[in-house]
Parts: structure tokens; C-alpha cells; sequence
């Protein structure tokens, strides 16, 4: 029994310059992959960070189950037409805290799809060098299976002291632009060095603990800088010929990372029917975050 | 199925108050209106200078674990659901205020993460920790929200121009932090018996909070007489009625003894319970209030409510509390329960 990946999407037209339009066209993207009916989708979770014009409500989400179509509204005698949104913020680890978030929806309500979206962009949708995350979008969607299969042993772990963490942040000391357009993002020098360094200790950590085949074990990881999958391949053992790099061709894609290379990974034939996957999430904290999927 | 209970409240209320005169007086354009009359709200909660939505969150979960048999230590995940998330003067996008706090909080084994629903940001906490617990995934948690959201209501103060400006629902706000903490039931004395939340997103664009067009802080826009229709208040209701029903039950065999409405004002407090007797066809609990001292405290509005009258002794034994989110999205739904030894100190 498990929570399983029904379908991704992923939106990387350079075009779309807004949080919000990437997380949606993602979404469109999926449910049609998917094949399903929106009106069974009854959970929406954004784990985007940072929002069009520094909006603080409503949730991202509502504009994204609107956008998407699914029961935007309530309509008495329909008492099967709820949807429940909301945005959870984790860094690049949101995902991970989604996927158990909907996991736990899943075992203890009774949901039938749960659908997870992100977009990241630079409050102004300007595309300027002092935001170091790709503006893409990415959807994941889910549903439970009673098959030994899907997400299993999650694990977060996190730094002592935020000392070497990315801060990005809305100063309303600092009067440089409006500040719907404003946002200071502080990258240590040594944060993705660091960020590696924890990333590949987390993961060594799990794999150890659950007693993964590394001949086998496929990564899933983020993509903070070119080579950052395939160096923690390497300082774990595992091979690298099935790690996605995208930073190259997209950048750092910060809350849609690990969707996009799932579905990048996919798209290639990476991964057949019960291939063993690791999700590795890492990200400010410094956090990481693991789970297992068996394909 | 395990069912959760509130084991712990706590509060964070800074002492200091702003009165409705006081702010109308300090308007640009002198209101043309009587606010207090509108709303019921004499005075609202004001962050002292020493106060963040980081403080203010550490001082409610510090309340909260006082009136606990859990240590920081003991918890096994902590959410913050503040709107706003303000360290001094920056609102934070990472890492989340959830860290921060666990690293304070020295909740070393707690995962962690932030939820941004609007006001109903603590209901969303506890109704992902409810499943959390009831799945098995975790066996205790805690969901604190500081909200220091009094920034709109001075933006507010500076731009609002008359009774149909979308900023005039700013004024009703005040600051303070909430935090409960939830775990296993273990009686039928103490524990959550119904819990669902809705997202009717079809008129999300009527309420948006995001940083002033015209002034170097925070504002919230919003049009409360198209959001507030009798149409759109009627969703909590007919939602209740149907989950009700597909359980078998109505809401007259519940036996509320007491509801929280959200704390906009009093005017829109009377509406809601107007319009659950309609749709409910029955008579309406006991209606708890404190927007008249502390306004409205957007995302930790209902659980202050719970936490005066649970510090007052003001609630009977063996309650069954219905309380009703109402947030921007549109976000609403229920959440009923039963206390019987959750106590404030």
C-alpha cells in the first residue's frame, strides 16, 4: 500500500513569467497525462516559495485550483464537490513534506487524488541575475494504491545552526524598489558546497538505514548547480547514469526541482516498473529530506 | 480510526491595545463613519516594539508547552501558519519560521514546515496534523501561528478613504500568537469529533494581501460585500449539512454548547449565526467573542476566543465546540470538538 505518482507536469516556456502561470500551466499538463477528471482531484498543495508581487493571501493554491478548474466553487446537493487548497513552504523540501502531507490525507480521509504544484519567481517577474532560481513550474500528481508500491520511510534531517543557510527575505528597511517588487536573496559563498556536503550525508544516512541496494537505487535529486545530482551520486556510491542534470539547461529549480528531474528522468526511460527510486530534497537550513518510491 | 484531541492551548496577547478611536483619528482622510458601531471593536491587540510574528510564535508555543505534559523535545512536528512571517523587519520566504522556531523551541526530533492559507492558516495546520495523526505518521504535534498582521491596518490608516474602500477591513486587526498542540484521544471527554475544510477559490481575487501600491508596508484589499454575500456565507452551512449527512447526523444532534465564528466584527458574527439557523434550521450555540478587546487576530482569531474563555473558567464541563474559519481564498469548513480537561493555567 502506498501514495504513487499518477502523473507530472512541468512548465519551461520562458515566456511565462509568473509563479502563479508556470504552477498552472504544469498543472494543465498533468491532469491531461493524467486522463483524469479534475472534479476527483481533492487536494491542491503549492509548495512554491516565492510569489508574483510578495502576495501574502490569499494561498497561491486558490489561484492555482481556480486557474485549474478543480470545484472552484460549492454547490449545495453536490456534497461530493469539495476541494481543500492551501501553500506550504519547506525551502526545496516542500515536496517531500507534501507528498507525507497528502500521504497522511490519503490513510486517514478519503481523498481520491491529491495534486502538488510549484512555481518560483521573482516577485517583480522580471528576470534578474539577484534571483538564482529557475522561473519553472512543476506538478506532481497523486492517489493511493493498495499495491506494495510508491512512497515509503520518509526522513528529514536538518543542519545544527542556520549559519550556512540562504535567506531570502522582504526587507521593508531597504527602499530600493516598490516593495511588491523587492526581495533580497543571501547565498552564503560556500552554501551549495555546504548544501552538498549535507545533501550527500543525509542520503549516505538512509541508505544505510534502510538497507538500499546501491547497485540498484535510482537518485532523484536537486539541481542547486551543473553536477550537483551526480556528485552525490558519486560520494554515495550510487551510479550516475540515470541522474538528471538540468542546471545547465534551466537552472536551479528550487521547489520544482525534484518533480521536474522525476519527470525529465521519466520522459528519457529511465525508470521501469519496480525500480527502486531515492528522493533526495535539499535546501535553506540547511534541510534535506528523503523518501524511497518504489516504481 | 485514532481520533486527536487538543491537549494544550496557549497564547501570546501583547498588552498593549489600540482603540478604534485612536486609529480612525489618526486617518488622512477623516473616516466618514462609526467604526466601533460597525464592527463592535473598541480596541485591538497591538505588537509591542519588542514583538515579530518570530516572538510573538515563540511566546504563544512557550504558553502552550506550559499548560502541556509535553517538552519541547517530546514533539514530533511543529507547523507555523502565520500569514506574515516577520523577523524583525523582513518577512521571510526561507528558511521557514518553522526552523526558526524548533531551533529556539530546541524541538530537536520535530520535522517541520510552514502552511500560508490566510486567516484559516491555523485551521490548515491542525487539519494536516489531525491526518497526520490519525494515519499513524506522527503521535503528537505542535501548530503555532504569530501573526503580527497590524501593518495593514496602518497601511490602512494612511490610504483607506471611505466605508467601500477595499482597505477598510484592515482596520478591524490585531496582533497576537496561538499555539496548540494536538495528540492522541483517549477518551471520548477530549477530542476532535469532525474536521473538514473547503476551498472555494471561484472569487479568490476579491481578497488579496501583498505589499502597498502606494506605501513602503504591507496592505490587504478586499471587497467584504461581494466576498460577504449571503450567497458565499451560505457555503459553510450547506457544507456542513452535507458531511453531516453523509455521517447519518444533523446539526441539531450534535448539541453544540458553543460556536467560534472568525472575529471580523460583530455585525458579520451576527450574519453567520443568522444564517446557520436558516440553513440549519435550528437555533444556534452560544456565540464566544472577543473581538470587542482584541479585534481580529486573522490567523489565530478562534483559538484566542478558546484560550480567554478557557483562562476565565468560563466553559462548561465536557464542551462540544463547533468553530468555523471564514479566510480569504475563499477558505471555510468546520472543526468540532470536545474538551473537558484542556485548562489554561
Amino acid at each position: 500500500m502506498g501514495t504513487i505518482i499518477k502523473a507530472t507536469g512541468i512548465c519551461t516556456d520562458k515566456t511565462v513569467t509568473s509563479s502563479n502561470k508556470n504552477a498552472i500551466a504544469a498543472g494543465h499538463q498533468c491532469i491531461e497525462k493524467a486522463g483524469i477528471n479534475v472534479n476527483d482531484i481533492d487536494l491542491l498543495i503549492n509548495v512554491g516559495i516565492y510569489r508574483d508581487e510578495n502576495m501574502l493571501e490569499p494561498a497561491m493554491a486558490a489561484f492555482a485550483q481556480k486557474g485549474l478548474g478543480i470545484k472552484p466553487d460549492y454547490v449545495k446537493s453536490q456534497p461530493f464537490n469539495a476541494a481543500f487548497s492551501l501553500d506550504m513552504m519547506n525551502s526545496a523540501c516542500g515536496i517531500i513534506n507534501a507528498i507525507q502531507t497528502a500521504d497522511a490525507l490519503f490513510k486517514s480521509r478519503q481523498i481520491k487524488y491529491a495534486l502538488i504544484v510549484s512555481g518560483d519567481a521573482h516577485p517583480s517577474n522580471k528576470d534578474l541575475e539577484s534571483f538564482p532560481y529557475a522561473t519553472v513550474g512543476a506538478a506532481m500528481l497523486l492517489e493511493y494504491t493498495e499495491d506494495q508500491k510508491g512512497f515509503q520511510n520518509f526522513n528529514f534531517k536538518h543542519s545544527a545552526t542556520t549559519e550556512h543557510s540562504v535567506r531570502g527575505y522582504l526587507d521593508f528597511n531597504n527602499l530600493a524598489e516598490p516593495a511588491k517588487e523587492r526581495l533580497t536573496v543571501d547565498m552564503p559563498t560556500q552554501y551549495k558546497e555546504k548544501l552538498l556536503e549535507f545533501a550527500s550525508e543525509s542520503a549516505e544516512e538512509y541508505l544505510t538505514a534502510n538497507n538500499l541496494d546501491r547497485q540498484t537505487v535510482k537518485l532523484v535529486t536537486p539541481q542547486a548547480e551543473e553536477g550537483f545530482g551526480r556528485k552525490l551520486a558519486k560520494t554515495v556510491n550510487i551510479k550516475d547514469d540515470t541522474v538528471m542534470d538540468l542546471y545547465k539547461e534551466y537552472g536551479d529549480a528550487h521547489s520544482s526541482a525534484l518533480t521536474m528531474a522525476y519527470h525529465l528522468g521519466a520522459e528519457n526511460g529511465f525508470y521501469s516498473n519496480n525500480d527502486n527510486l531515492l528522493f533526495i530534497a535539499a535546501g535553506a537550513g540547511l534541510t534535506s529530506a528523503c523518501v524511497s518510491y518504489t516504481v | 480510526m485514532t481520533k486527536a484531541r487538543f491537549e494544550s492551548i496557549g497564547a501570546y496577547i501583547p498588552n498593549k491595545r489600540v482603540s478604534t478611536a485612536e486609529l480612525t483619528e489618526e486617518m488622512n482622510i477623516p473616516p466618514q463613519f462609526d467604526l466601533e458601531a460597525i464592527t463592535g471593536i473598541k480596541t485591538r491587540s497591538w505588537k509591542e516594539d519588542k514583538d515579530d510574528s518570530y516572538t510573538m510564535a515563540i511566546d504563544a508555543a512557550n504558553s502552550c508547552l506550559e499548560n502541556s505534559k509535553y517538552e519541547a523535545a517530546d514533539l514530533d512536528i511543529i507547523i507555523s501558519c502565520s500569514i506574515a512571517r516577520f523577523v524583525g523587519d523582513c518577512s521571510y520566504y526561507e528558511p521557514p519560521m518553522s526552523l526558526f522556531l524548533k531551533h529556539k523551541l530546541g524541538a530537536d526530533k520535530a520535522i517541520f514546515f510552514d502552511v500560508s492559507n490566510a486567516c484559516a492558516g491555523m485551521f490548515t495546520g491542525l487539519y494536516i496534523l489531525e491526518s497526520m495523526i490519525k494515519a499513524g505518521i506522527v503521535k503528537n504535534g505542535l501548530v503555532v501561528s504569530g501573526e503580527y498582521i497590524s501593518t495593514i491596518a496602518e497601511t490602512a490608516v494612511l490610504e483607506a478613504k471611505d466605508i467601500y474602500d477595499p482597505q477598510f477591513g484592515s482596520l478591524t486587526v490585531g496582533d497576537a500568537g496561538a499555539a496548540v498542540i494536538l495528540d492522541k484521544a483517549v477518551d471520548d471527554n477530549d477530542m476532535i469529533d469532525c474536521f473538514n475544510l473547503i476551498s472555494t477559490p471561484e472569487y479568490s481575487e476579491l481578497a488579496i494581501g501583498k505589499p502597498s501600491n502606494e506605501s513602503n508596508r504591507y496592505a490587504m484589499y478586499a471587497s467584504n460585500s461581494k466576498m460577504h454575500t449571503e450567497e458565499r456565507l451560505k457555503i459553510w452551512p450547506n457544507f456542513q449539512t452535507d458531511m453531516l449527512a453523509k455521517e447519518g447526523k444533523d446539526f441539531k444532534s450534535e448539541n453544540f454548547d458553543y460556536i467560534i465564528h472568525h472575529q471580523v466584527g460583530s455585525k458579520f458574527v451576527e450574519r453567520l449565526l443568522k444564517v446557520g439557523k436558516e440553513a440549519f434550521l435550528a437555533e444556534q450555540p452560544e456565540s464566544l467573542n472577543v473581538l470587542e478587546k482584541y479585534g481580529n487576530t486573522s490567523s489565530t482569531s478562534h483559538f484566542i476566543v478558546l484560550y480567554e474563555y478557557l483562562k476565565a473558567n468560563k466553559l462548561k464541563d465536557k464542551s462540544k465546540i463547533l468553530m468555523v474559519p471564514a479566510a480569504s481564498g475563499f477558505v471555510t469548513g468546520f472543526l468540532s470538538m470536545t474538551i473537558n480537561n484542556l485548562a489554561v493555567k
